[in-house]
């Protein structure tokens, strides 16, 4: 049996993975990866609490199922965006970026 | 050491290492792929974890759909990195970036040039930060978990896609609904965003499009200049 702990200190591993690539990287496709390694690692976290803390309901399976679906949600339109931005402004750098800079 | 504990140590190492190298490897589109390597260790820890539903859930959404999405923008929007030119600013060493030659190094094609020099010196900070922050955070998670008296034992879950069901269309239903609503406007939000405006020749009557509401929205405004300036 693996203890609830190791479960918890992957999902803080694999946040800490993403926030670093989300907040170091230029490209905003990897910005966008880097949100979804959080998301995933929120995942982890809901389940193993759910698994350790309340096995009787399923209240962070059906919340993860949430976060799956405003994850989708938000790539889609992220990507959209992107997408947008390579068409129009030739380049996605982030720090190049200034359509709404005053 | 048993099943259970071998399993999740080497799904904890695939998922660390590929997560690693999504946000180390130079070329984006081996960043895409590392990246579906870690969500098919992610839906392991969910079987794992007893959540046999979800774990569909992920290798259907996120495996199939999201790794594709984001594999379709990289096509869609970086096409000298993906043709396998050297990057700019890699040195002349063309087809391969050196290994280890900075971070940022893959992602400078999209780019028109060089960054400027006080953006350069920046990033270098941003990158010292974003370690910082990342370190903080596992550091902070470590503090909250010692203190938290959890417990070791897990109780089986046995099956979970009825249940799951079922708490989902009666306890949930109100979130449920939001979400799918959520959804729906975020797939017509990014068709909006998406769609191609072909270039219409001056004179005709606006086409429907994002440069739709720009034209609508600009007509009034001239036409209530014009009256301004002839009432004076």
């Amino acid at each position: 049996m693996v203890p609830l702990e190791f479960y918890l200190g992957l999902g803080a591993a694999l946040f800490a993975l993403g926030l670093f690539g989300a907040l170091a990287r230029p490209n905003a496709v990897r910005i966008l990866m880097g949100i979804e390694l959080m998301l995933n690692a929120a995942n982890i976290n809901l389940l193993a609490f759910n698994r350790y803390l309340h096995p009787r309901d399923l209240a962070g399976q059906v919340l993860a199922v949430f976060v799956i679906t405003v994850a989708a949600a938000e790539v889609a339109v992220g990507l959209a965006i992107i997408f947008l931005l390579a068409r129009r402004r030739h380049g996605i750098d982030v720090d190049r970026i200034r359509l709404l800079r005053g | 050491m048993n099943w259970e504990m071998v399993a999740f140590a080497f799904l904890g190492v695939l998922i660390l290492a590929s997560g690693f190298r999504v946000i180390t490897t130079p070329r984006i589109v081996h960043a895409a792929l590392y990246l579906a390597l870690c969500f098919t260790g992610v839906a392991g820890i969910f079987l794992l974890l007893g959540a046999d539903f979800l774990a569909a859930t992920q290798v259907l959404i996120y495996v199939g759909a999201v790794t594709t999405l984001i594999i379709f923008a990289i096509m869609l929007s970086s096409p000298p990195e993906v043709r396998g030119e050297p990057a700019r600013g890699s040195g002349p060493g063309g087809g391969e970036p050196a290994r280890g030659a900075g971070p940022a190094r893959g992602d400078e094609v999209l780019g028109g040039g060089p960054r400027p020099e006080g953006v350069q010196a920046e990033r270098g900070w941003v990158g010292v930060l974003a370690a910082l922050a990342a370190l903080g955070f596992v550091a902070a998670m470590g503090v909250v978990y010692r203190g938290a008296g959890l417990p070791a034992q897990a109780a089986s879950l046995g099956r979970t896609t009825a249940p799951l069901g079922r708490q989902i269309f009666t306890t949930y239903a109100i979130p449920f609904e939001v979400a799918s609503v959520v959804l729906l406007a975020a797939l017509v939000g990014a068709i909006y965003l998406s769609v191609r405006v072909p270039p219409r020749p001056s004179g005709t009557t606006p086409v429907s499009g994002p440069s739709h509401a720009g034209a609508g929205g600009e007509m009034p405004g001239e036409r209530e200049g014009g009256a301004n300036r002839g009432t004076p």
